[in-house]
């Protein structure tokens, strides 16, 4: 029931996403989205996913894209309005995206969820995390030092022929 | 239609809404929420088929890796982005149309 619930607020907050015209609007329905998905984390048995989903997403992406927003918008009263273009286009490549997998996912047969729930199964992410998945925890660590860097370095960067128009 | 085919349908509707988002949105920053809609259909995937076994976790790590990409990927993004506005003085895509330094 919960279940139901969260995946039709993850639905209705996707569609608003994609037909709204105010971008202040796509990125608070993309807030709601990332909640509701986090939320059906936590009901799946993924609470680190869950947790980590709140914190990196709702916490850093979405903070990262309202910068943006206010950084690139001239902002003047106006409201920020952007407009669609390849109406056509993207209704037709959202209908056969979402009819080929949304029909692989009508059909699936291959098994379901156990039934009991696994019992400690987030101490057991920790141990895993700390020994199987180690290097590969530590790798991306430096990938993510290298794109804080590189992404100051883009951003930051000086030059002297700046603003075209 | 069991909980199963629910939530790969939810994932499924995910992804065509980031491809449509992807396709007619004018505003590079809402192209960027597009990409971020579509990994995470592609993390609710990870998460549902590694909760049929949960006890091998592969999902799980899958998914929190592909959360972290995410982060990286949205911050080269952004970075990307503020270097075109303060070139172009917009962001709308469908004006910036030349690649001349």
């Amino acid at each position: 029931m919960l279940l139901w619930l969260f995946c039709i607020l993850t639905v209705a907050s996707a569609a608003l996403l994609v037909i709204t015209r105010s971008i202040l609007y796509g990125a608070y329905s993309l807030v709601i989205c990332l909640l509701s998905l986090a939320a059906l984390y936590v009901l799946l048995q993924a609470e680190f996913v869950g947790i980590t989903q709140l914190m990196i997403y709702v916490g850093g992406i979405i903070i990262l894209l309202l910068f943006a927003i206010m950084l690139t918008n001239k902002l003047k009263g106006e409201t920020l309005i952007t407009s669609h273009y390849n109406r056509i286009f993207a209704i037709l490549l959202f209908g056969s995206a979402f009819l080929c997998t949304g029909w692989m996912a009508v059909n699936w047969h291959g098994g379901s969820f156990p039934d009991r729930a696994i019992p400690e199964l987030m101490h057991a992410t920790g141990v895993y995390l700390m020994s199987v998945y180690l290097f590969p925890m530590e790798v991306i660590a430096v990938l993510l030092l290298i794109v804080l860097i590189g992404a100051l370095t883009i951003a930051g960067e000086k030059t002297g022929k700046e603003g075209r128009r | 239609m069991n909980e199963m085919q629910l939530l790969l349908g939810t994932g499924a509707f995910l992804f065509a809404a980031g491809l449509a988002v992807i396709v007619s949105k004018k505003n590079a920053v809402m192209v960027l929420m597009g990409i971020e809609l579509m990994l995470n259909a592609a993390n609710l995937n990870f998460i549902v088929f590694g909760r049929m076994h949960p006890e091998w976790h592969q999902g799980q790590f899958f998914a929190l890796f592909v959360i972290v990409l995410a982060a990286a990927e949205a911050a080269v993004g952004l970075a990307l982005i503020l270097r075109v506005y303060r070139y172009f003085r917009t962001v709308e895509l469908d004006k910036i149309n030349q690649m001349k330094g």
